[in-house]
């Protein structure tokens, strides 16, 4: 392909594990937070990743997407949303500042959707994979210096 | 101080080598202000320019013809000589949330890509002198 | 019409028309014309003399030298459309055809000195 090609795509792969890394570290940050400025608990971030394709316009929409035989460019970080399928946590709590006060879920505070131990070995598995980025790179830097020696 | 196209490649990829010193000083102030705040990143573009400069040179059909030597031609080359690195203030990327738009990452790749870039350029300035060595002795 | 695999050759009626032996490919891709055909080897034209065999693969020293200075120039303007291997080898391949063509000229020169030495 080009000279840098396998190191641009493993960049793309260590910022995005790094994006995905900083929702996790706000999700594990917030994990008691009941109340936020849009109102409700906190609700936990989850990042969405789509493949870069090598031309983004201009493709003919007949074209199935496994046709077409070209590499890919590495991820994006498609967008940062929040998580408002799961239900927050219900604890009951008259005394709390932020219970509700009338209803009939009275005396309830809601707390966030975030599963500790689902955002642990979510973090296992990004820096797993930022190691392997990185490994990426470091394979292909000596490749290249290793092309560099030829006829020395 | 060859001329031709000897002269020529060892000059260009002189002045890549030149411009790679450069992208790495704007690399590294780069990385220095990765944390300040509404702080964007500068990047050198040069290679584009000599591209085109040097595309330039090739006349592209249709010939012109200018009925007058005074009207000012279609297509000028453009000597590659007087291209200069341009550094240019990116501030068209997403920022975080403290204005800051470095992206540690991706100035980590450039700055090896562009010490890979300055190694090759240097191995092919020798060997071509090598070249002309062989024929020297 | 001969099928060979991939490549599929078509038949045509007249040397004039298109596609008598372009398309060779079942891909549709075009045959690079970009590079010189490769000039024939030395045992197919026996009968040339030995300066013309001479000054063609001089023509191919030549030929390798422009290509590695083509590679290397297109590292910097065109760095997607290159690779690293491509440049070194190109690179070495030059310095071994210019040494070896360096060699034959000096032991031609030597030769025809030691023949014009002779009487």
């Amino acid at each position: 392909m080009g000279l840098f090609s396998s190191m641009n795509i493993a960049a793309t792969g260590l910022t995005a594990e790094r994006v995905r890394l900083d929702a996790i570290a706000d999700n594990i940050a917030n994990a008691t937070t009941t109340r936020t400025t849009e109102g409700g608990p906190f609700r936990r971030s989850r990042v969405i990743f789509r493949p870069r394709v090598a031309q983004p316009y201009w493709r003919s929409p007949f074209l199935p997407q496994f046709l077409s035989n070209e590499l890919g460019r590495g991820v994006r970080v498609s967008r940062v949303e929040k998580d408002y399928d799961a239900k927050p946590r219900l604890v009951y709590d008259p005394t709390h500042p932020d219970a509700i006060q009338s209803g009939p879920r009275k005396g309830y505070v809601e707390f966030p959707n975030v599963n500790i131990v689902n955002e642990m070995v979510d973090m296992i598995s990004a820096s797993r994979a930022y190691e392997a980025n990185v490994a990426v790179m470091n394979g292909s830097r000596s490749m290249f210096l290793r092309a560099l020696e030829i006829g020395r | 101080m060859f001329s031709g196209s000897f002269g020529r490649t060892v000059d260009l990829m002189r002045r890549g080598m030149d411009v790679a010193v450069l992208r790495r000083n704007v690399i590294a102030n780069n990385l220095a202000n990765a944390e300040t705040p509404n702080f964007k990143r500068t990047v050198v573009n040069f290679e584009s320019e000599l591209a085109r400069a040097l595309a330039s040179e090739t006349p592209r059909p249709p010939t012109q013809f200018v009925s007058d030597p005074r009207h000012i031609p279609f297509y000028q080359p453009r000597d590659y000589r007087t291209v200069q690195p341009r550094m240019v203030l990116d501030y068209l990327t997403t920022a975080k949330n403290n204005g800051n738009n470095v992206d540690v990452e991706e100035e980590g790749m450039l700055a090896q890509q562009n010490q890979l870039l300055y190694q090759t350029l240097a191995t092919a300035i020798g060997a071509q002198y090598n070249l002309v060595n062989l024929v020297l002795r | 019409m001969d099928v060979q695999g991939h490549r599929i050759t078509l038949q045509t009626s007249d040397p004039r028309h298109i596609a008598a032996g372009r398309l060779s490919q079942a891909g549709g891709g075009l045959l690079d014309t970009r590079r010189s055909e490769p000039a024939a080897t030395p045992a197919e034209s026996a009968e040339g003399s030995f300066g013309k065999l001479f000054f063609q693969a001089l023509g191919q020293v030549n030929d390798q030298q422009l290509r590695a200075q083509d590679l290397s120039q297109a590292l910097i303007t065109d760095p997607e459309s290159v690779d690293i291997h491509d440049v070194t080898i190109a690179l070495a391949e030059a310095n071994l055809s210019l040494s070896m063509a360096k060699a034959v000229i000096d032991r031609a020169i030597r030769a025809y000195r030691e023949i014009v030495n002779i009487r």
